[in-house]
């Protein structure tokens, strides 16, 4: 069943593509199966990503999403099925090569040693520079314009370890953006940053998808802010995709329901954006409230 | 904050840390024992020049392995001998001392040979311990080196235990850790430092990346197993030919590459050179300073960077706790 995955003619999908027609998708998988050791993370996985397009993907905690990325790098070796980058096999890609196509932000600490942050943007360069060389001037324009992109030009001789949250993921953005690679993929871009922080990664990585043409696909637990900035959300649950379409289409209760076993209720904006209210969880029963216990202090005003 | 790393800067450091190796080996040369300085020119070229060549290659080969072993495990309290790199080598010295090998064949470095022997060997039991399912974490190497490390002092002592008065006097000296250029091969040394320096410098720029993380290193095209072996091999060979020559000499490792890292900020493609320049005048000057500093005496070099090298270092931590900016979250 590998051979043969590879050789299909390519079978109109239903999809729509915002590039061309004809042109074949970034990044696509047919019928993939990813694992580690003799366990299977994902199965039956079908996925498109168009160049220009933002494709959110969501699911519950230990539903392969970190997987998925590194599958779509090519780190990871599917074990049916093919995984094809513009239309070539990815495991076949050499690493440097693939990583001037595809620009991953990983869930990642910090260095161990203070580098700086023009230091650490510069390092999108690693997979165009040869052994024994150093940044050129080229090398250093890109990263200065990756900089700008994501706003950040005034950080650039900080040591990282310095940033905030917000702050240190527009930086390993912006190493990601001196890739220079069509495709984005972003694992959990908005963990740990608040909710002003997090709508300003999802509006910068929109506007790298509206202005660059980037292909981006975003994995994240941030139902809302992926419905408002993604063109589609692929939903996995249970080692597969369970919906994928334009958010209205998988943003459902009872999908949500199914995939994260949560209860929610799917409200809609005027442009018909859907946004996910959760609900409270009914208690299976209302504790007793605790007997009054004399207090270990006299209250405040007492101990004057 | 240090500025970014260019071939500019890398040639400043090297032009300012060659002139300090120079001046290293003037001072060897000049000062005799108790500090004087009158010497005949055939004490200076066949004892006092070999001897600061060889502290030379010692002090660069372990300040390069310490700033190699600090990236590609990941750890900044990393040095050559975490590993038991050094163990393996220490094991190899005491069975040859007990083996009476040392004075068996007149003129045959068989010593240095079988320390550097027993370092291979715990380079490959380390490596086959660590390696999973065809990966190389750093946490396992660390593991794994430790252990190893425990093991090979354990059986050392053992042997160290049923050794004659002589020759446990022997192998303390050669544990205190000392420069002495009889019975080394010195080129065989130089060469092979000089060969695992290079092959380290080629990785250059992916330590850097190694240094951020496994998974950014390898969405940033680096194959991060294939590395850290080649590194790790690499580092430990440097180690290795440091501990056969001249025992085991601390503090090196870990000082010279957090001091010049604090000066030249943390990009391999500068550090690795200027920690092999910054080693061996290091390691010349201290080995100076133990031969003459001490009156009639001469004290083993390990003995005196160890004791020198702990305050120094306290204070290097010291300062980098106060350059920390104010609410930095750990």
């Amino acid at each position: 069943m590998t051979d043969a995955a590879t050789g299909a003619a390519a079978a109109p999908s239903a999809t729509p593509a915002p590039a061309g027609p004809s042109a074949p998708p970034a990044l696509e998988f047919r019928g993939v199966e990813l694992g580690y050791g003799p366990q299977s993370v994902l199965r039956d996985l079908d996925l498109r990503l168009a160049a220009g397009e933002m494709l959110g993907v969501l699911g519950p905690n230990g539903s392969g999403k970190t997987t998925l990325v590194r599958g779509a790098f090519g780190l990871l070796a599917p074990r049916a099925g093919a995984a094809l980058l513009q239309g070539r096999e990815l495991c076949r890609i050499g690493r440097r090569e693939a990583a001037r196509a595809i620009a991953v932000v990983p869930q990642e600490g910090t260095p161990i040693f203070p580098f700086t942050v023009l230091e650490t943007v510069l390092m999108g360069r690693a997979p165009r520079l040869t052994p024994f060389a150093f940044e050129g001037a080229e090398d250093l324009r890109a990263a200065e314009a990756a900089l700008a992109a994501v706003d950040a030009t005034g950080l650039a001789g900080r040591d990282l370890a310095e940033l905030s949250g917000g702050e240190r993921q527009r930086v390993i953005i912006a190493r990601a953006l001196a890739q220079e690679a069509p495709i984005l993929l972003c694992d959990e871009p908005t963990a740990h940053l608040d909710l002003r922080h997090a709508a300003a990664i999802f509006a910068l990585l929109r506007r790298l998808r509206d202005r660059r043409g980037l292909a981006v696909l975003a994995v994240t637990h941030d139902v809302n802010l992926a419905a408002l900035y993604c063109d589609r959300l692929i939903l996995l649950a249970g080692g597969t995709v369970i919906a994928a379409g334009p958010p209205r289409e998988v943003l459902r209760a009872d999908l949500l329901a199914r995939a994260f076993g949560a209860t929610v209720r799917v409200e809609s904006r005027a442009d018909g954006t859907p946004y996910v209210v959760p609900e409270r969880e009914a208690e299976p029963a209302p504790a007793p409230p605790p007997p009054p216990s004399p207090p270990l202090l006299p209250p405040p005003d007492r101990l004057r | 904050m240090t500025p970014r790393a260019t071939p500019r800067r890398l040639a400043l450091a090297l032009a300012i840390l060659g002139g300090a190796t120079g001046s290293a080996f003037l001072l060897a040369a000049a000062v005799g024992p108790a500090g004087g300085i009158h010497a005949s020119w055939e004490i200076v070229r066949d004892l006092r020049l070999p001897r600061a060549a060889l502290a030379a290659l010692v002090g660069g080969a372990l300040g390069v392995s310490g700033a190699a072993f600090q990236a590609l495990l990941r750890n900044p309290l990393a040095c050559p001998y975490l590993l038991g790199v050094s163990g393996g080598g220490a094991f190899g010295a005491v069975l040859a001392i007990l083996l009476g090998l040392p004075d068996l064949i007149p003129g045959l470095p068989l010593l240095p040979v079988v320390a550097f022997t027993g370092c291979l060997g715990a380079i490959a039991l380390i490596h086959a311990v660590a390696r999973r399912r065809g990966h190389l974490l750093a946490h396992d190497l660390l593991l794994a080196g430790v252990v190893a490390n425990s093991f090979f002092l354990a059986a050392m002592s053992v042997l160290q235990y049923l050794a004659a008065p002589y020759e446990a006097s022997r192998i303390l000296h050669w544990t205190l850790g000392a420069v002495r250029p009889d019975s080394v091969p010195l080129p065989a040394t130089t060469l092979l430092v000089l060969a695992a320096a290079a092959a380290l410098y080629f990785d250059a720029g992916r330590l850097n990346l190694l240094a951020v993380g496994d998974e950014t290193a390898a969405m940033l095209g680096v194959d991060v197993t294939r590395v850290r072996r080649r590194a790790f091999v690499a580092a430990s060979l440097l180690t290795g030919a440091a501990v056969a020559v001249s025992g085991p000499i601390g503090f090196v490792g870990l000082f010279v590459p957090h001091a010049l890292r604090a000066v030249l900020g943390p990009d391999h493609r500068v550090l690795l050179p200027a920690c092999l320049l910054g080693g061996a005048a290091f390691l010349v000057v201290a080995d100076t300073a133990a031969r003459a500093a001490f009156g009639p005496y001469e004290i083993p070099v390990g003995v005196l960077t160890a004791v020198v090298g702990a305050p120094v270092f306290v204070v290097l931590l010291a300062r980098r706790e106060r350059r920390l900016p104010e609410g930095t979250a750990p």
